[in-house]
C-alpha cells in the first residue's frame, strides 16, 4: 500500500530497474489476448511453465528459485490471424502459429542454445522472408505504436510491469500538480479527439463536465465496442488495462468525480478480467480507493458488463444500461456533462481516449501534437480484415493514407484477389472506391468523403464483393440493433433493408432505387441518435461511388458475381457425358435426363447450391 | 423573448419548457406523435424537426428557445422528412381504419389526411402482437406506433409502469411484463393510457352491443345512473357551449332509447360520504387505520392492493357511489316497486375504465350490470341521428334525483374530501380551514374543528402523486388524518373513458363546466338532501349501522400475485405414492425474510436424508400472509414465521405421522 505520492515514485523507480533487467535477462512473453487464446495460447502458456519449472535450469543464469517466473502474459501484438504468438527475450525472437508441442524444441534451441526455431519464425509478407525480429517485419515498421508502445514486451497483468514502463507516472503528476484546470488546457492543446467515432474534442468534454455543478459526478469508459470487426478497445483493454484506468483516474481528479464505471461487453471476457485485475492491482497499491496517496482524492471504479445490445454503444443508451434500465437512447440536449447518471454530470470516454490521456500527460501536449495532423492529433488503432494478407489490429499516425495501410502494413491483397473499395468505420462507415486510397484517415478528411473514423474498423473488399450485397449485409445487422424507439431507425432501415434484398435477389427497380435514397437522407436526417444517423451510410457511400452495380442488379446482372440469384446453372451439353452423378446428387432434384445423354437442369427448381458443379467430373456444368 | 418564426417576428415567455410548446402558445402546432407535456422528453417520432438558425435539423420538444433564435417549421425538406416518417409509420400500420375504435380521433388518421397521403411507397409489414382484450383496457400491437405515450403515462405520471417496451428494432413491441396479459399483471385500469394513445392501439372494450341485445329483449327492467363526470364532458364530442342542463337531455335521450328509470350517481356520491365521514369520525375518536383512504377510485384500490397491501386496512370500507348506489338500487328500491332484483339491469354511465373493473370484481358481482363510458354514450347518441342539444332536459327519475353540491363535485379532485368535510362540519362544526398546494396535484387542507381538534386532510389526484404521498407516510415524514386520491389527474374528469382529446388543458376546462354547475345547486351538504334522509330513516337506520355495513360496506385483498401459481424447481421423478407437497413462499416479503435460504436447505433435506425422499419441494408466489413472513406450506399446514429448523422438524413430524397412517395429521 502506497501512502504518499513520494511512496509512490519510489516504487516506481523500483520497477523501473526490475523491468529493465527482465528485458536484458531471459523471458519468454505468451500473447494471450482473445485472438491468440482462441488458437490454444494458454496451452502454450502452461507447456512453456512445465518445462521451465521440470529442468529447473537455465543456461546463462543460476538455478531458478521457486517462485521465479520466467513465462510471462503479453497482450496481443496486432497479427491475431498468425497467433499463438511467443517472444523469447533477450533475443526478441518471435514466434507465430506456436503449438504445445513446439515447446520442447523452443525450450531447447532458444532457451538453451539462445537460437532460433526457423520453422516458427514469423514470414514477412512483404519479403517473403523468415524474419527473427518484430521490429525486423514491414508491416511493425510502417505503423506508428505508441497507444501499444512496448508490443509485445509488456506484461498485460502486472502493474509492476506497467509502472516500470512508467506507468502511474501521469496520475502522480497530476495529483502532485493539484491543479485541475492545467490538465483540462493540457488535453485541449493536445487537440485529443473522441476515439468512439464522432471525433468531439475531448478538453472541451472534460471542461464542460468539470464546470458542470453536482453534488455527485461520474466518470465512465465506454467499452462497449459493438461493430462487426472491430476490436481495438478490446485489445486495448487486454494488453494495457492499466493505461485506461489511469487516464480514468486522471478525468476523475480533473473533473472532481468520485465514482466510475467501465462498461465492457460481457464478450469480452477476457478483457473483464484484465481490467477487474488491474482494478484490484490498484486498489492494493492505494492508486485506487479512499484517499489516494493521501491526498484527500477518493475514487472507486466499478465494471459495468454490456448485455449484447449494439446501441448501448451510444452513450446515453449507455448510461441507461448501467443505471438498470432499457438500453435506448434518450433526445440530446441535455448532455451527459450536464445530465448524466442519474441525473448527475458524467464524463463518458472511449477505451482508446482515455489510453491516450497519460501518455499527452506524460510527454506533453505539443509532444503529442507531432503525431498525427493538426485537426487529428495523435495516432489511431484499426481492426482491418478482409482478403489482405496480414490482418488484424494496427497502430498508425492520423493523416496516413488507405494506400499505406492496404499495401505497405498489410502487405497488399491476397494473391487472387484484386482491390476494389475498403468499408471503413463500422458498420455505419462509408464504402471509399479506389479513388479514395491516398486520402489521408483523419476525422475530417474521411467526414468530407462521406465517411467516418468511427471506432476504426476496415474492411478491405476485392473485386469479388458486390458491393450492393455489402449494404445489404450491414444493413441487416443495423436493423437488428436499431433500438426501435425512433420511427426513422426502426421503420426506415427495415425498409431499406428490403429494398436491398429485392436488388439481391434481381427483384430491385428504378423505384425501388429512388425509395432507397430518399429513405437513406430521410433516416441520416431526421434519426435521434448516433446509430441511425449513420446506419444508412454503406447505402449513400455505395449509392455514389458504385451506383453502376445497383443498376446492373436491375438490369439482372451482379457484375462481381456474388449474388446467387443471379447465377444461372447450365449443363453444356458438349461436355456432358450423361453419368447422372449430377442429378443423383442434386438436393433439389432440379436436374434430369436420360442415360448417356447430355443431362439438363430446370431452372424454376434449381436452388443455385452449386453440389452439381463439384460433382461433375467432366466441368462440363457451367455458372452464367 | 423575441424569436423570429418562419420570418416573422414572434414573443414567446422565457420560461418555456421547449420550442413546441412556445410555438403550440402562439398558434403553431408543430406535428407530433410522442410529445405530452404531462410526461418526460421521449423525442421518438422525429415529426417535430425544425430547421434552426438556417443550418441544423433538430427536434423542437427537446430544444430550449433562445433569444433571436430563427425557427424555419415548414420548409420543403422538413415537409418531406414528415411525410416520409408517417408513410414508414403507415406501412406497417393496421390500417382497418373504418373498424377501429379511433375512426375519426386518431392522430395518425388526422396527419395522414392532412399530408395528403394517397399511397405508401414502402412495404406492406404486419406486426406481430396481435390483440388483448381480456380486460376493460384493449390492447393492439398492429396499431400502435412505439411512441411510448402510454409507458411513459403509466410510470411517470401513474406510478404503475404495468407495460413498457420490450425486443429491439422492428420487434419491439409495447408489452406488460413477459408478454401477459393486462388483465393478469399489476394494472389498475385508470385508463390513462388509452386517453394518451395517438392511434387505436389502446382502448376502451365497446359495450354497446350488449346495452342494445338487453333492451332488445324486453326482459329487463333497464335503470340507468349518470355520474358527474360524464356531463361536463359529453358536450365536447357534439361541439356545445358549456351546457348547464346536459344531464337532463341525457336523461332524456336514455328514455328514449327505452330506459325505464334514469338516476343520479351524486346521490350515492352523497351517500358515500355522509356515511364515510361517519366511519372516518369513528376512526379518528378510536385512534385506529389513520389516515383514512377515501375508497371512490376503483383504480385506487386496486392500486393500493396492489402496491401497498399493508395499507389495505386504511382504505374507507364503504363502497363507491356506483357500487353503493347499485346495491340500495337493488337491494331496497327493488323492494319498493315490487320488481325482484334479478329482473333489474343497472346501467352505469362513467367516465372511467376502471368502473368496468370494478363491476366485475367477485365481490361486486350482480350489482351492477353495465357499464358504459362517455365516449360509447357519445357513440350510441350519434348513431341515434339525435340532435343532443335539442331535447328537452327532463328530470331525472326519484328517490335518486337529489344530491348535494359535493355530490356533484365528486367529478374532480378534492369532491369527496369536500363533501366529507360538509358532513362533518354538520355534525361537530368546521371553525377554520387552511388550504396548502404542497405540489402540482397534492393539496393540504389543515381543518380546525369547533372541539378544538385539528384535522389534516388531503386531496391528491394522480396515481403517481398517491404514490409520493404513501412513501411519505411510510417514512413518517408525513402526518395526516384522511386522504382523498382520484387516480386519475384532476379527477374523474379526466378518466380514461373520457372523449378525445383528454389532456390537461381539457381537462381544465371539464373542471370549470363541472364547477359551475355544481354553484347552480342549492343543497350544500348531504345531510340536506331529503331523500338521503329519508333512506337512512326507513331502510338503512343510521351511520355505521348493521344495515349499513350490510348493504353499503365492502372489503379489499393483496392483489399482486404471479400468474401461475407454483414453479417447478426439481426435476420430478414419476410419482410412485402421493408425494407430500412443501411449497415455499418467494413473494417478495418471504423472499427478503430468507425464504430462498429455506428453500434450497430443504432441497438440500430431500436430496440427502433418506426419511424426506417422499417429499417434493416447490417455489410458490404470494401466500399473502406477508407479515407474518416467511411461510412455508406442508401440503395445507401453513408454517408462518418460518426458518429452516422449524420447517425441517415439522416436516419430519408430518412425514412420521402420515406414515403411520395418522389420520389427521393437522
Amino acid at each position: 500500500m502506497l501512502r504518499t505520492i513520494d511512496e509512490a515514485i519510489q516504487y516506481m523507480e523500483e520497477k523501473k530497474i526490475e523491468r529493465k533487467k527482465k528485458l536484458e535477462d531471459l523471458n519468454v512473453y505468451v500473447c494471450v489476448g482473445t485472438g491468440c487464446a482462441a488458437k490454444g495460447s494458454l496451452k502454450v502458456y502452461e507447456a512453456l511453465k512445465k518445462i521451465f519449472k521440470e529442468n529447473n535450469v537455465n543456461v546463462n543464469l543460476q538455478k531458478l528459485d521457486d517462485n521465479e517466473e520466467r513465462v510471462r502474459k503479453t497482450g496481443c501484438c496486432g497479427r491475431c490471424s498468425s497467433g499463438p504468438w511467443v517472444i523469447v527475450m533477450p533475443y526478441g525472437y518471435f514466434y507465430s502459429e506456436v503449438k504445445p508441442e513446439d515447446v520442447k524444441e523452443i525450450y531447447e534451441e532458444t532457451i538453451l542454445k539462445g537460437k532460433p526455431v526457423e520453422r516458427l519464425l514469423f514470414t514477412d509478407p512483404a519479403t517473403g522472408e523468415r524474419v527473427e525480429r518484430l521490429e525486423d517485419a514491414k508491416f511493425y515498421k510502417a505503423q506508428s505504436f505508441y497507444i501499444m508502445e512496448d508490443i509485445g514486451k509488456c506484461e498485460c497483468d502486472s502493474i509492476d510491469d506497467y509502472m516500470g514502463r512508467g506507468g502511474y507516472l501521469s496520475f502522480i503528476k497530476v495529483l502532485k500538480e493539484g491543479n485541475p484546470d492545467w490538465v483540462v488546457k493540457t488535453i485541449k492543446d493536445s487537440g485529443l479527439r473522441g476515439r468512439g467515432g464522432a471525433g468531439f474534442p475531448t478538453g472541451v468534454k472534460w471542461e464542460i463536465t468539470k464546470n458542470s455543478k453536482g453534488d455527485r459526478k461520474f466518470v465512465v469508459c465506454n467499452g462497449d465496442e459493438g461493430d462487426p470487426g472491430a476490436f481495438m478497445n478490446r485489445t486495448l483493454l487486454e494488453r494495457d488495462p492499466h493505461a485506461v484506468l489511469e487516464g480514468m483516474l486522471i478525468a476523475a481528479y480533473t473533473i472532481g468525480a468520485q465514482k466510475g464505471y467501465a462498461y465492457i461487453r460481457a464478450e469480452y471476457p477476457v478483457a473483464v478480467e484484465m481490467f477487474r485485475k488491474a482494478i484490484e492491482d490498484a486498489k492494493r497499491l492505494g492508486l485506487v480507493g479512499e484517499n489516494i496517496l493521501g491526498t484527500g482524492f477518493s475514487f472507486d471504479i466499478e465494471i459495468k458488463e454490456g448485455a449484447g445490445a449494439f446501441v448501448c454503444g451510444e452513450e446515453t443508451a449507455l448510461l441507461a444500461s448501467i443505471e438498470g434500465k432499457r438500453g435506448v437512447p434518450r433526445p440530446r440536449p441535455p448532455y451527459p456533462a450536464q445530465v448524466g447518471l442519474w441525473g448527475y454530470p458524467t464524463l463518458i470516454n472511449n477505451v482508446e481516449t482515455y489510453a491516450n490521456v497519460p501518455k499527452i500527460i506524460r510527454d506533453g501536449a505539443e509532444n503529442y501534437r507531432k503525431r498525427g495532423v493538426p485537426n487529428s492529433p495523435g495516432t489511431k488503432m484499426f481492426s482491418v480484415t478482409g482478403p489482405v494478407r496480414l490482418t488484424g489490429i494496427i497502430e498508425v499516425e492520423f493523416g496516413t493514407t488507405l494506400r499505406q495501410i492496404v499495401y505497405d502494413i498489410c502487405g497488399g491483397l491476397t494473391d487472387d484477389n484484386e482491390f476494389k473499395a475498403v468499408q471503413i468505420g463500422g458498420p455505419s462507415g462509408a464504402c471509399l472506391s479506389e479513388a479514395f486510397l491516398d486520402l489521408p484517415l483523419d476525422y475530417d478528411s474521411l467526414k468530407s468523403a462521406g465517411a467516418m473514423v468511427g471506432s476504426g474498423g476496415i474492411v478491405v473488399l476485392s473485386k469479388k464483393a458486390c458491393m450492393v450485397e455489402v449494404a445489404r449485409f450491414f444493413l441487416d445487422f443495423t436493423k437488428r440493433e436499431s433500438c426501435g424507439k425512433c420511427i426513422p431507425c426502426r421503420e426506415g432501415l427495415m425498409q431499406s433493408y428490403r429494398i436491398l434484398e429485392r436488388f439481391t435477389q434481381g427483384k430491385g427497380t428504378y423505384e425501388d432505387l429512388e425509395n432507397l435514397e430518399f429513405l437513406a437522407g430521410l433516416i441520416k436526417t431526421a434519426s435521434a441518435c448516433g446509430l441511425g444517423q449513420t446506419a444508412p451510410n454503406p447505402i449513400l457511400s455505395t449509392l455514389r461511388l458504385f451506383r453502376d452495380e445497383y443498376i446492373a442488379h436491375i438490369e439482372g446482372i451482379c457484375p462481381s458475381g456474388m449474388c446467387t440469384a443471379f447465377k444461372k446453372y447450365v449443363i453444356n451439353p458438349e461436355l456432358c457425358k450423361g453419368c447422372g452423378l449430377c442429378a443423383r446428387s442434386c438436393p433439389q432434384s432440379a436436374i434430369s435426363g436420360e442415360r448417356g445423354k447430355p443431362y439438363v437442369i430446370d431452372q424454376e427448381k434449381c436452388a443455385k447450391c452449386g453440389i452439381c458443379v463439384e460433382k461433375c467430373k467432366f466441368k462440363a456444368i457451367e455458372i452464367r | 423573448m423575441k424569436i423570429y418564426v418562419d420570418g416573422k417576428e414572434v414573443i414567446i415567455r422565457d420560461d418555456e419548457r421547449n420550442l413546441l410548446e412556445a410555438l403550440k402558445n402562439v398558434g403553431i402546432e408543430i406535428p407530433n406523435l410522442c410529445y405530452l407535456s404531462e410526461t418526460s422528453i421521449y423525442g421518438a417520432c422525429r415529426l417535430c424537426l425544425v430547421e434552426v438558425d438556417g443550418k441544423s435539423i433538430v427536434t423542437s420538444c427537446n430544444l430550449k428557445p433562445y433569444e433571436g433564435m430563427v425557427v424555419r417549421t415548414n420548409t420543403p425538406e422538413i415537409y418531406e422528412i414528415r411525410k416520409g416518417i408517417l408513410e414508414l409509420l403507415l406501412a406497417s400500420h393496421n390500417r382497418d381504419c373504418t373498424t377501429c375504435e379511433r375512426n375519426g380521433s386518431c392522430k395518425l388518421q388526422e396527419y395522414a389526411e392532412a399530408f395528403g397521403i394517397r399511397k405508401i411507397r414502402f412495404d406492406n409489414v404486419i406486426k406481430d402482437g396481435g390483440v388483448d382484450d381480456k380486460s376493460p383496457i384493449v390492447r393492439d400491437n398492429t396499431k400502435c406506433i412505439l411512441c411510448g405515450d402510454c409507458v411513459r403515462v403509466c410510470e411517470e405520471v401513474q406510478g404503475v409502469a404495468a407495460i413498457d417496451i420490450a425486443g429491439r428494432g422492428f420487434q419491439s413491441k409495447v408489452t406488460p411484463a413477459f408478454g401477459h396479459s393486462l388483465a393478469d399483471v399489476e394494472c389498475v385500469y385508470c385508463g390513462q393510457c388509452v386517453a394518451y394513445c395517438p392511434t387505436g392501439a389502446l382502448s376502451i372494450r365497446n359495450d354497446i352491443d350488449k346495452l342494445y341485445r338487453v333492451l332488445k329483449s324486453k326482459k329487463k327492467v333497464v335503470i340507468g345512473m349518470i355520474a358527474p363526470a360524464v356531463r361536463s364532458a359529453i358536450q365536447e364530442e357534439f361541439k356545445l357551449d358549456s351546457d348547464l342542463f346536459i344531464a337532463g337531455r341525457l336523461n332524456t335521450f336514455l328514455k328514449m332509447l327505452g330506459f325505464s328509470k334514469v338516476f343520479e350517481v351524486p346521490f350515492g356520491a352523497d351517500l358515500v360520504a355522509y356515511e364515510e365521514a361517519h366511519e372516518f369520525l369513528d376512526r379518528l375518536e378510536k385512534g385506529e387505520k389513520l389516515p383514512q383512504f377515501t375508497s371512490c377510485c376503483p383504480a385506487w384500490v386496486k392500486y393500493v392492493e396492489e402496491f401497498y397491501p399493508t395499507y389495505i386496512d386504511n382504505l374507507s370500507t364503504v363502497k363507491s357511489p356506483q357500487q353503493a348506489m347499485g346495491s340500495v338500487i337493488k337491494e331496497i328500491y327493488s323492494k319498493e316497486i315490487g320488481i325482484p332484483k334479478e329482473d333489474i339491469y343497472l346501467v352505469s354511465i362513467m367516465p372511467c375504465t376502471s368502473k368496468k373493473f370494478e363491476a366485475e370484481r367477485e365481490e361486486h358481482k350482480g350489482v351492477v350490470d353495465l357499464v358504459i363510458t362517455t365516449k360509447e354514450l357519445a357513440q350510441m347518441i350519434k348513431a341515434s341521428g339525435i340532435d343532443i342539444s335539442s331535447l328537452k332536459p327532463e328530470p331525472f327519475d326519484k328517490p335518486f334525483n337529489l344530491y348535494s353540491q359535493g355530490g356533484l363535485d365528486f367529478g374532480k379532485t378534492g369532491g369527496v374530501l369536500g363533501t366529507v368535510l360538509a358532513v362533518i362540519n354538520h355534525k361537530v362544526k368546521i371553525k377554520n380551514v387552511k388550504e396548502e398546494e404542497i405540489e402540482k396535484g397534492i393539496r393540504l387542507f389543515n381543518v380546525e374543528l369547533e372541539n378544538g381538534r385539528n384535522v389534516r386532510a388531503m386531496a391528491v389526484h394522480s396515481l403517481g402523486k398517491a404514490k409520493r404521498v404513501l412513501r411519505d407516510i411510510k417514512e413518517g415524514i408525513l402526518n395526516v388524518d384522511i386522504i382523498e386520491v382520484m387516480a386519475c389527474s384532476f379527477g374523474c374528469i379526466g378518466g380514461g373513458g373520457q372523449p378525445y382529446p383528454n389532456d390537461s388543458k381539457v381537462r381544465q376546462r371539464r373542471a370549470k363546466i363541472l364547477s359551475d354547475m355544481v354553484n347552480i345547486n342549492p343543497i350544500t351538504s348531504p345531510q340536506e338532501n331529503p331523500y338521503l334522509m329519508e333512506l337512512y330513516e326507513k331502510y338503512l337506520e343510521h351511520p355505521l349501522s348493521h344495515k349499513t355495513h350490510e348493504i353499503l360496506h365492502t372489503s379489499y385483498s393483496p392483489k399482486r400475485r404471479v400468474p401461475e401459481q407454483e414453479v417447478e424447481i426439481l426435476p420430478l421423478p414419476i410419482p410412485e405414492e402421493e408425494k407430500i407437497k412443501v411449497r415455499i413462499c418467494l413473494g417478495t416479503s418471504c423472499y427478503i425474510k430468507g425464504s430462498y435460504k429455506i428453500l434450497s436447505d430443504l432441497i438440500e433435506v430431500v436430496r440427502k436424508e433418506d426419511w424426506a425422499k417422499n417429499v417434493e419441494v416447490v417455489g410458490t408466489f404470494c401466500t399473502e400472509n406477508c407479515s407474518n413472513a416467511p411461510n412455508v406450506l406442508i401440503d395445507d399446514i401453513l408454517i408462518s414465521g418460518a426458518d429452516t429448523n422449524k420447517v425441517k422438524e415439522m416436516l419430519r413430524e408430518y412425514v412420521r405421522r402420515k406414515q403411520e397412517g395418522v389420520s389427521d395429521v393437522s
